[in-house]
């Protein structure tokens, strides 16, 4: 075996990521069949390993609570055998911090990112609404995932006043009535408008203490106050609106 | 509990452990994609990205081909490298490269990085490669780049960054053996 020409020198490249395309999809074949690359390769790995743990650093401050949130809704893969469907990240539509608020948005609402962003490009002024919310810089992430599937994420701007909803998971409402969504909180119950099946709702005037939002089923239009029973309900804790 | 413990009981869905899981490797992971990146707000991006990929994909770990953190970090590294090439082939690559010359691989991030003692002890082995060696292994491993650019940039034959990788991880081995596991 010679290992500075053919297939069995590429192990050194390989073991820092410096291949691409056709020709890291060739060596991994040719890997999962040779011994010595494989002895190769874990060997230098634990070289890349230290190299790795040399450029350690500290954590942006705001990342743990984003990436907690996300994580209590956001679904793991069912086949530990199935590669998982990356997570790939397309240009972004909006500004780079965005991006990650997408992500984080896109992980509460269970949808791909990709999804989300098609959407945003497509519909113009919602996206726009949309959009805006997810670049504030004081934008945050709430969101909670319910036993029978439902779920509800939140991400909003208390500078704005205006948050992005999302609820998904709910049967259809019966013919002749609308999901309705609810701010409740101080007062009487504030309507946020309906929904339209897992689409997000652009709130516009979100605003107040610690509350809950509520979905209910009312009548064709909506109505002023909540009369059924609340389908989901997610508690708001007062930092959803910068308090 | 180590990564090693954590990792398959995140699989398991226990958020509980993926919140001491965050708080063993989040520094790593970031840590590593910035080198890697540069851009704080994409490093973000890019960290956060595998840390939700931790979490739903943490079931693939198979403690039978390494170690957790080696799995976590192999991971990191090839999503900031992935991003980093997707980056650099949409923008203006000439004057990147230009700018990157200029400077030496190991200093640009120093002041936002922890200084450990294995980060020390990692600089003073790279320093005992040969510069071609030395270069071979940042420019691939901090900077993202293919065998095939680093040979185009050092102007030497492909088989000579090939085997000047191999090499200088090996050589660094050595130097380290005596170091932090
Ligand atoms: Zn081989």
């Amino acid at each position: 075996m010679n290992l500075f020409t053919g297939p069995h020198s590429l192990a050194g490249p390989y073991a820092l990521d410096a291949l691409d395309g056709r020709e890291l999809r060739r060596f991994e074949r040719h890997l999962a069949r040779c011994a010595p690359c494989q002895e190769q390769v874990r060997a230098l790995r634990t070289d890349t390993l230290r190299l790795a743990r040399a450029a350690s650093g500290t954590a942006p401050e705001g990342m743990r609570d984003r990436v907690l949130t996300a994580v209590r809704t956001l679904e793991q893969e069912r086949s530990p055998q199935r590669p998982a469907p990356r997570f790939t990240l397309r240009p972004a539509p909006v500004a780079a911090a965005a991006a990650t608020l997408a992500l984080i948005a896109a992980a509460l609402l269970g949808v791909q990112l990709t999804r989300t962003q098609d959407r945003l490009d497509r519909e113009q002024a919602q996206a726009r609404a949309i959009a805006q919310v997810l670049a504030a810089p004081d934008a945050r992430t709430t969101g909670e995932r319910f036993p029978d599937g439902s779920a509800v994420a939140v991400v909003s701007s208390p500078g704005l006043g205006r948050a992005v909803v999302t609820v998904s998971g709910l049967d259809a409402p019966p013919r002749g009535k609308d999901h309705q969504l609810w701010l409740t909180g101080a007062g009487n119950p504030r309507s946020l408008g309906l929904l339209d099946g897992d689409e997000p709702l652009v709130a516009w005037d979100f605003r107040g203490r610690a509350g809950a939002l509520a979905v209910t089923t009312e009548p064709d239009g909506g109505s002023l106050a909540p009369t059924g029973r609340p389908l989901v309900q997610l508690a708001l804790k007062s930092d959803v609106f910068g308090e | 509990m180590g990564a090693d413990e954590l990792l398959p009981r995140v699989a398991q869905g226990d958020q509980g452990a993926f919140e001491d899981l965050y708080g063993l490797v989040s520094g790593q992971v970031y840590g590593l994609v910035r080198r890697v990146l540069r851009d704080p707000a994409q490093s973000e991006e890019v960290a956060q990205e595998v840390l939700l990929e931790l979490w739903r994909g943490a079931g693939r770990f198979d403690p039978e081909r390494g170690s957790a953190l080696a799995w976590i970090l192999t991971l990191a590294h090839r999503r900031a490298v992935d991003r980093v090439r997707a980056a650099r082939a949409a923008s203006d690559r000439e004057e990147r490269v230009a700018r990157r010359a200029q400077t030496p691989a190991f200093d640009h991030v120093a002041e936002e990085v922890e200084a450990g003692l294995e980060r020390e002890w990692v600089r003073r082995c790279l320093d005992r490669l040969t510069a071609l060696q030395r270069q071979s292994v940042t420019l691939a491993y901090y900077d993202g780049y293919t065998y095939r650019e680093v040979a185009h940039r050092l102007s030497v034959p492909l088989g000579t960054v090939k085997t000047r990788m191999r090499d200088g991880l090996m050589r660094l081995r050595e130097c380290l053996g005596g170091g932090l596991a």
